[in-house]
């Protein structure tokens, strides 16, 4: 007796054959569809990891901390970190966190870094290629352990959340610069670090103050040059109220007493009544709508006018540095 | 899309202020209202001058003297541009409203505004400029070339430019040329801070130099697009009624649409991206003088200017000491009024 065929002949619920995906019946459009399929995938694998894996961070220790959202795990010695814009990053390396990535170059003709950092303090350091916001995919590829982010929007951090323990912090914040670099610091046992730096500014700025100021302290002013003649001022900037608080600037009069962006139109200009004028320049430096500005009949003679770095007015101690040293440059 | 007629029987009202006398003695009258809006562009702005300064400034002008500075390098210019602008917008408006026969119909349309922005932000990301006379001159190109290629693609085929063909291929090619430009501001921060003032558009800042670059191109425009209204006007009954009539439209509709490009191109090198004038000044105007470009086309010019001046005005005192870029007091003006018009053209 012959062994009887077992064949499964799949059917749907009525009972009718249903057309199976065997070898038998591949199709040449099913071969061809699947083919370039498998091609596909393979495609975009290889396009995954250009560099291979990178490094991980290891094994380490956490601790809880609390951060702008509550409390956040962090590692206690970070290995592989991220900053998210450029003032956390000067911030980060003056702390001699272990940053591995930083934000993309804001724009063409821009330096990749910020000026006052020297090239062997960025060495190792990627610039991502998305700005203001990073590549997923990219940060992902980083192996990182720890993401210090300012940009406080809740579904952004959301997103990093899922690539490394973020932790966000107040750069501009309302109790000062200071204020953020030191919970900064102090989140990462670097207290005495922060303190350091901090005294050195704090140096700094009371020896420009009594260098600059013999009589009656000078007024000043910090802004930008807009293409149609008027000027942008920002007293929210940190650099703003550094250079009024610690090294002892008085407060142009068009400006006391307003807060938020000021704008001065082009035929109000003539009435700034400060004594120095700061034009925040973007690097490497675009300096014809200044010396536009400054060439005009109506730009009010008696004001000292120099340009600084946008990067010089980070809220960071060695973007305050650097400031001061600007400053020194231009007046004395 | 709608052919714009006229009413089959207008009101002998309506015949009178739309006779030819009537029509020339509102062609004066908007001159001295004209006059009028550029005193006060001239006599108010952030700065406090009065009158009999304002005055002296223009007639006896002391290069010492801070606030006669003011008035001829700042306000004078500016109303000067405002006129021109506003006169170059309102005409291509009218003229691409009769080349397409669309009421919606405005130079972006062409894309022309964003060939200019692309430009400009191209220009900007590339090469670093930074200055009004060369974002003018970017502008211009990107504008021209925009217009050519929509004018180009919208002509392929049996029929040449048809307002159908032109509008598809100019929302095509707009929705192209939008997304380049917004990936490069989103790319480059830098190009974002540079030209936001200028995408908002203004008049703000812009000397006579720049004025003068640009006046040959706007008013070549403005003679050519007057020269054209008679056969605009047959061109808004149809093709078919103008070749019959013994028009050759394809020479029309081209140098129509030269037309437009050196008006709404010089106007937005000049002045930047500034929406809502193109739009609703000749729906304004067809209100008042009907249906005949020959009068269309002259009015345009002078409500256009009329309207730019005045906003002008409102920018610089509405949130005073601060200034609002022009174009988006066109558009807070222009809107509301554009919404009125179009239900009480419902209503009747």
């Amino acid at each position: 007796m012959k062994p009887p065929i077992y064949s499964y002949k799949p059917t749907d619920l009525t009972g009718t054959a249903l057309d199976v995906f065997t070898v038998e019946n591949i199709t040449r459009r099913r071969f061809i569809v699947g083919a370039g399929g498998l091609l596909g995938a393979a495609a975009l694998g290889a396009c995954g990891a250009p560099g291979g894996s990178a490094p991980t961070a290891g094994p380490t220790t956490t601790r809880t901390v609390t951060d702008m959202y509550g409390q956040v795990t962090v590692p206690a010695e970070p290995k592989r970190v991220f900053c998210n814009y450029d003032d956390s990053l000067a911030c980060a390396l003056a702390l001699n966190l272990p940053v591995v990535a930083g934000p993309g170059e804001r724009g063409k003709g821009d330096t990749p870094f910020p000026a006052f950092l020297t090239p062997d303090q960025v060495v190792g350091i990627t610039k991502l290629d998305s700005y203001p916001t990073p590549n997923l995919e990219q940060l992902a590829a980083l192996n990182l352990d720890l993401i210090i982010n300012t940009t406080p929007i809740p579904e952004y951090v959301e997103s990093l959340k899922g690539i490394a323990p973020v932790f966000t912090y107040d750069v501009y914040g309302a109790a000062g610069w200071r204020k953020g670099f030191e919970t900064l610091a102090n989140t990462f046992d670097r207290s005495q670090l922060a303190a350091d730096w901090l005294a050195s500014v704090d140096a700094r700025a009371a020896q420009l103050k009594a260098t600059l100021h013999q009589g009656t302290p000078r007024s000043f002013a910090l802004g930008y040059a807009a293409a149609d003649g008027s000027l942008w001022f920002y007293p929210g900037l940190p650099a703003y109220s550094s250079l009024l608080n610690e090294v002892g600037f008085a407060e142009a009069g068009f400006a006391k007493g307003r807060t938020g962006d000021i704008q001065l139109a082009a035929e109000l200009v003539p009435t700034m009544d400060a004594d120095v004028f700061m034009f925040i320049d973007y690097e490497p430096g675009d300096p014809a709508l200044r010396q536009a500005l400054v060439a005009s009949p109506l730009w009010p003679k008696n004001v000292t006018t120099f340009a600084v770095t946008s990067a010089e007015t980070y809220p960071a101690p060695q973007s305050f540095l650097a400031l001061f040293d600007s400053v020194e440059k231009a007046l004395l | 899309m709608t052919t714009l007629t006229a009413k089959p029987t207008p009101s002998r009202a309506l015949r009178i202020a739309r006779s030819r006398p009537m029509l020339l003695l509102g062609l004066l009258a908007g001159a001295g209202l004209l006059a009028l809006a550029m005193m006060s562009s001239i006599a108010f702005g952030a700065a406090d001058i009065d009158a009999p300064t304002v005055w002296q400034a223009l007639v006896a002008f002391n290069p010492e003297s801070t606030q006669h500075l003011i008035i001829r390098t700042l306000r004078v210019p500016r109303a000067a541009v405002a006129v021109l602008v506003g006169a170059a917008l309102g005409v291509s408006g009218a003229l691409m409203q009769g080349l397409t026969r669309n009421p919606l119909g405005d130079t972006g349309i062409l894309g022309i505004n964003t060939g200019a922005a692309l430009g400009v932000v191209t220009a900007v990301f590339f090469l670093n400029i930074s200055s009004l006379s060369l974002y003018a001159l970017f502008a211009f190109a990107g504008a021209a070339l925009t217009a050519a290629a929509v004018y180009g693609l919208g002509s392929l085929g049996r029929g040449g430019p048809t307002p159908l063909k032109l509008t598809i291929a100019g929302a095509a090619l707009t929705a192209l040329l939008s997304s380049f430009t917004t990936g490069i501001l989103i790319l480059n921060q830098r190009t974002l801070e540079e030209v936001r003032f200028w995408l908002a558009g203004s008049v703000a800042g812009r000397d006579l130099n720049l004025l003068l670059q640009a006046a040959p191109y706007l008013l070549i425009g403005l003679v050519l697009a007057l020269a054209l209204g008679r056969q605009i006007t047959t061109i808004t009954l149809g093709d078919d009624v103008a070749r019959g009539l013994g028009q050759r439209t394809g020479w029309v509709k081209g140098l129509s649409a030269l037309a437009v490009v050196l008006l709404a191109g010089g106007a937005v090198a000049v002045a930047g991206p500034i929406g809502f004038i193109g739009l609703v000044i000749p729906h304004v105007v067809r209100f008042l003088v009907g249906v005949d470009y020959r009068w269309i086309l002259p009015y345009s010019a002078l409500l256009g200017a009329i309207f730019l001046v005045i906003s002008d005005v409102a920018a610089r005192l509405v949130l005073r000491p601060t200034e609002l870029p022009v174009g988006v007091m066109t558009a807070l003006i222009g809107g509301p009024f554009f919404v009125y018009l179009v239900r009480w053209r419902v209503k009747r």
